[in-house]
């Protein structure tokens, strides 16, 4: 019989054939997609992972990503480093970036971590710009190579896939992990997680630097492709993107990152050939999932296919785990009602509201059961 | 024992994403057992039926106006002379590179792999056009015109054997001349002011290296970055008893405002202004007023130039688009002539690629919309420039009018090719102020003090 | 640097500061009262700008063009406030989000209807000229834009210290949760700021079209400049905003002399320290 499990593994097995066969049906042009895709849909999961996951939404995570892309260029273009080594290097530095950025910024809440991510990510743009003689200003760097091993477009193609693979597993085990859950909690409602004893701000700290360490991974994979950086890769639009793909595809769920950068790649690469106006179309995309599916296309998903046919199963728990809230992760708490609203319900003292939001709900659920 | 709550939960999940890792593993094995097969290539391009030009400009970003300009041209040339050549169709298809070099380069490879086509034109950016020569570089069978992107080294230190300057120029290059001039105007001492990146530090380097070699001075060097919101602060340093004269570079929208402020701060007039190719360039002129007006600058385009075959090509590009073409305009007008002569030579036949290629570097225009062009053997244009001066037409419009022509003007302008590419491409570090210093790096006469 | 260095750099310093007075004072009004960080203001002044030069092209004088921007862009404000941003009441996140969307239309819009060209906006009859000012030649009109800072200054000091709408701004500065409690039924008070914080924005753009220019890319720079103003002064603080203006006037006009290429560090570096100690700003009180 077809289990629900059953349904889910089949379903992740056909994607994994598809994305494995795809070289040998389509041309280079569509396997170039699917890599871009790929790496971009690994740059949405980090910033998934700070908004969808932590409750903090960022404008500068292109920076950090960047970070990894330049310090790789540098190495290799102004000190001849082997690419081995150039990669490391790379990673490494992006994580101390990370570390810095992220004790500055986790600190507040809010509005003001996004001013502060989008500051921190004007400020990294400016030394790409500015600093021409490491970083080459305007034209950025050249002459980054790829791996031996995968020169050709489809071999590059199968190294990201690869290395993509192994990243969202590993961050689909943090997600799932203590550590995942009681972020998930803050993200709900940090009022209530202060009093369990959890430690917020490191809890938050934790998930920026991991998110750095993906966009870190992502920021390399991209510079290999082009093997080039350039300011732009670093610029606040590229953020503003990568928050576009995460939104589109649905925020607190790994599966959303992936399908929300296919959809981007898919509008800039492909529709942008047959109509001008394609970042008028980027924008209204973004304006009305915004206004009307702020959970995106898989939170969607699970909301009106998924969960009901868990219910169905009678596995109620599961599925109001499943929906990430209505209204998706953006909102601290449910959105209020016009009529009912005053000034303003947002920020930390939004009263929860009754019922409470899942993840808190889950947890509780345990500690009731244990009780 | 007792388990915390949220252990537990970990402990039940942990079986299921072992469960999960496993399946993971075995996927990542398959992805790498099938990346040993390769998948079919391609074939190259052919040598009948219609020839596909993927054609690289930016019609959106910052840069979008001088994009669109080159759009024209290129269009205006096949409707003025058909797009058949030497019994081949020329199909185009047009890219937005977004002035970004990583969307350039996406659009390069999406025009060579998915629409295969044979030939690329563009783009207008420097640093667009490294992205996209170092991606031909790898597609041998491609044959890229740069009609517009003018960094120095793309015909001198670091040529890319299938990137062709097909109408172009060389940042450098008319700035050489410049600097020469100025000294013949009796000016010993300048204040240069140039846009901080790669195509300023070239195009002051062209300036000061000629200017100082006849042993001129620059008294004060002053970088603005590209989009500098406000020029006041530059302005304001330059005084006129300091210098006989102000050599400037600016593009984009940093030209309408220094020239604005330049007669507001009362230097119009007060202190004679020598301005780079892109300053006064007539996209930019188009937005100005009679602040412009007198101002003298170096180019290879002069849209008021008297020639059929500069007039013809501005009457024309009036009709269809109502708007005094530009440089970049006149450059791609100038790119699809040379490209359709070079078809014509070949007799329509590129399926040698090589072949092509050295058919291209051999064309000779006897007159275009810049004037007489060839290319040199490093794939350098040798073409005119022109001092030109801002003038109010009949129809009140601004337009770049020629007062001295200086002819068959080589990247190298009087130096020894090989001295002067053994040292480094201008930058801000190297402007070749202290360079030569024997007579031996010239090639014919020395113009140096004695 | 000579005095009359100094002179000219002070000077340009206060003229970009007033004109960066007038995009941030909207802003800040936005986010004073309804806790809305507005990153479409940038396009709210560079569309503002070529209403202007539209007015301008039809045969209009500058003033024409002034008026017509400020009311063509507060009844854009009006209608983004009614029709979408109070869908998103109380959800600060989304309500940014939706800010960046409309941005990113509003650009390629923008460049669809106006073109790319950079265009300068000719000055008024009336400011046109320069005069003399502690022994430099300096022009009019940045005269007047410093002018014009001061009267909008002016204006909303009224605002705040007199009107409804600023004893609400600095009630919901103080304590949002006892606004709320009042019960005052804000969403007209909200609609009216959003309504004037946008038309300031139009005046800017057509004192910027004249000032710096119009150009595909100016929405983002002078929100840029707007935003270091904010965190600099302190988000929802008119105090702020007037002393974080003048600052950034000022470190642009001396930074770019001085040390031209760390001009961009210098206006970041007091941002990052500020960020760090102070982050809620000079001016700004903590949530």
């Amino acid at each position: 019989m077809l289990t629900i499990e059953r349904g889910r593994w089949l379903a992740l097995a056909v994607v994994g054939a598809g994305a494995v066969a795809l070289p040998y049906m389509v041309d280079s042009f569509y396997v170039n997609m699917a890599t871009q895709a790929l790496y971009l849909g690994l740059f949405a999961l980090s910033i998934n992972l700070i908004a969808g996951y932590g409750g903090m939404v960022t404008l500068g995570q292109a920076g950090i990503s960047g970070i990894a892309g330049y310090t790789l260029g540098i190495a290799a273009t102004q000190f001849g480093m082997s690419l081995g080594p150039a990669l490391v290097v790379g990673f490494l530095a992006t994580i101390v970036v990370a570390v810095v950025f992220g004790a500055l910024a986790v600190r507040t809440g809010d509005v003001y971590f996004l001013m502060i991510t989008l500051a921190q990510g004007m400020i990294i743009w400016g030394i790409a710009q500015r600093w021409t003689t490491v970083t080459g200003g305007d034209n950025g760097l050249r002459g980054i190579d790829r791996p031996g091993f995968a020169l050709e477009y489809w071999k590059y193609y199968y190294f990201t896939l690869g290395v993509v693979a192994v990243c969202t597993l590993l961050v689909t085990l943090i997600t799932r992990s203590t550590f995942g859950l009681s972020l998930k909690g803050i993200r709900e409602s940090e009022g209530r997680m202060r009093p369990l004893g959890y430690n917020v701000t490191l809890h938050k700290f934790w998930a920026f630097t991991i998110a750095g360490a993906v966009a870190a991974i992502a920021g390399l994979l991209l510079a290999m492709f082009n093997q080039f950086v350039s300011p732009a890769a670093v610029h606040v639009k590229a953020s503003a993107d990568g928050l576009l793909m995460s939104i589109l595809g649905g925020m607190g769920t790994i599966a959303g990152a992936f399908v929300g950068s296919s959809l981007f790649v898919v509008v800039t690469n492909y529709v942008s050939g047959y109509f001008d106006r394609w970042p008028t179309l980027l924008g209204l995309i973004f304006v009305l999932t915004i206004l009307f599916a702020q959970d995106g296309i898989v939170g969607a998903w699970n909301r009106l296919v998924w969960a009901p046919l868990l219910r169905r199963r009678g596995r109620e728990l599961e599925a109001e785990r499943t929906v990430v809230g209505v209204g998706g992760p953006l909102a601290r708490g449910q959105p209020v009602p016009a009529s009912t609203s005053n000034v303003d319900r947002g920020g930390e003292r939004a009263p929860v509201p009754v019922g409470g939001s899942p993840a808190s709900n889950a947890i509780e659920d345990k500690v009731d059961r244990e009780a | 024992m007792q388990l915390k709550p949220v252990e537990k939960e970990v402990r039940v999940r942990a079986t299921r994403t072992r469960r999960q890792a496993i399946v993971g593993l075995v996927g990542v094995i398959a992805i790498f057992a099938a990346a040993c097969q390769a998948p079919g290539e391609e074939e190259s391009g052919e040598s009948e039926g219609p020839i596909t030009v993927g054609v690289l400009t930016p019609t959106t970003g910052t840069v979008a106006a001088a994009g669109t300009d080159m759009l024209n041209g290129w269009n205006l040339y096949w409707e003025l002379n058909g797009d058949e050549v030497a019994g081949r169709t020329i199909e185009s298809i047009h890219e937005d590179t977004a002035g970004d070099p990583q969307t350039g380069l996406q659009k390069a490879r999406k025009l060579v792999d998915q629409d295969n086509v044979q030939v690329t034109v563009g783009p207008l950016l420097a640093n667009v056009g490294y992205a996209i020569a170092e991606y031909l570089e790898t597609q041998p069978d491609v044959i890229g015109l740069n009609p517009v992107a003018s960094a120095d080294d793309l015909s001198q230190r670091t040529p890319v054997e299938n990137f062709v300057r097909t109408g172009g120029w060389q940042s450098s290059t008319p700035h050489h001349v410049a600097g020469d001039w100025a000294f013949d105007q009796g000016y010993e001492r300048v204040i240069t002011l140039c846009q901080d990146y790669a195509f300023g530090h070239e195009v002051c380097g062209g300036f000061t290296n000629t200017f100082t070699d006849r042993g001129g001075t620059i008294v004060k060097k002053l970088w603005a970055p590209l989009g500098s919101s406000d020029y006041s602060s530059y302005l304001a340093q330059i005084n006129p008893g300091q210098a006989d004269a102000v050599f400037m570079l600016t593009v984009g929208a940093d030209s309408g405002r220094v020239i604005k402020q330049w007669e507001d701060f009362g230097l119009k007039g007060e202190i004679p202004l020598i301005a780079g190719e892109t300053t006064l360039e007539q996209s930019l002129l188009r937005a100005m007023g009679d602040e412009a007006v007198g101002l003298q600058s170096f180019g290879h385009y002069a849209e008021g130039r008297d020639s059929s075959a500069t007039q013809d090509f501005v009457e024309a590009y009036q009709e269809e688009y109502d708007d005094v073409p530009s440089y970049y305009s006149c450059a791609l007008y100038t790119g699809a002539q040379w490209f359709a002569q070079a078809v014509e030579d070949a007799e329509g036949d590129l399926s040698d690629t090589q072949a092509f290629l050295d058919t291209l570097r051999s064309v000779e225009l006897e007159d275009s919309c810049f004037g007489p062009m060839a290319l040199d053997e490093h794939g350098g244009t040798i073409m005119n420039v022109y001092l030109r001066e801002v003038e109010k037409d009949e129809e009140g419009r601004l337009v770049n009018r020629p007062i001295e022509e200086f002819n068959d003007v080589s990247q190298f302008y009087w130096y020894d090719p090989e001295a002067f590419l053994d040292q480094p491409v201008y930058s801000r570090e190297y402007l070749g102020e202290d360079w030569p210093t024997s007579c031996d790096a010239f090639a014919e006469d020395c113009p140096l003090e004695e | 640097m000579s005095g009359r260095e100094f002179v000219l750099h002070t000077l340009n310093g206060f003229s970009l500061g007033a004109l960066l007075f007038l995009l941030s004072s909207g802003f800040q009004l936005i986010f004073g009262l309804m806790r809305i960080v507005n990153l479409a203001h940038g396009s709210f002044y560079l569309v503002g700008g070529y209403v202007g030069l539209t007015v301008l092209i039809a045969g209009g004088n500058f003033w024409m063009a002034l008026v017509a921007a400020a009311l063509a862009i507060g009844v854009t404000g009006l209608i983004v406030e009614r029709t979408l941003l109070r869908r998103l009441r109380g959800q600060p996140m989304p309500e940014v989000l939706l800010t960046v969307g409309l941005s990113l239309i509003a650009a390629d819009l923008s460049l669809a209807r106006w073109g790319g060209d950079p265009i300068l906006l000719p000055r008024p009859e009336l400011l046109r000229g320069t005069v003399e000012l502690g022994g430099v030649t300096y022009p009019v009109f940045r005269i007047g834009v410093f002018g014009l800072g001061l009267l909008v200054v002016g204006l909303m000091w009224l605002l705040h210290t007199r009107t409804r709408i600023g004893a609400i701004v600095r009630a919901g500065v103080d304590d949002r949760e006892m606004v709320a409690a009042l019960g005052i039924n804000v969403e007209a008070i909200f609609t009216g700021a959003f309504t004037l914080g946008a038309l300031l924005a139009g005046v800017a753009g057509v004192i910027g079209g004249v000032f710096l220019s119009l150009y595909p890319g100016a929405d983002g720079e002078i929100l840029l400049y707007g935003l270091v103003v904010v965190i600099l002064g302190g988000l929802g603080s008119l105090p702020g905003a007037v002393v974080g203006s003048l600052l950034v006037g000022l470190i642009d006009a001396f930074g770019r002399a001085m040390v031209p290429s760390l001009s961009y560090f210098l206006l970041f570096a007091p941002m990052a320290l500020i960020l760090i100690f102070r982050p809620h700003g000079l001016f700004g009180k903590p949530d």
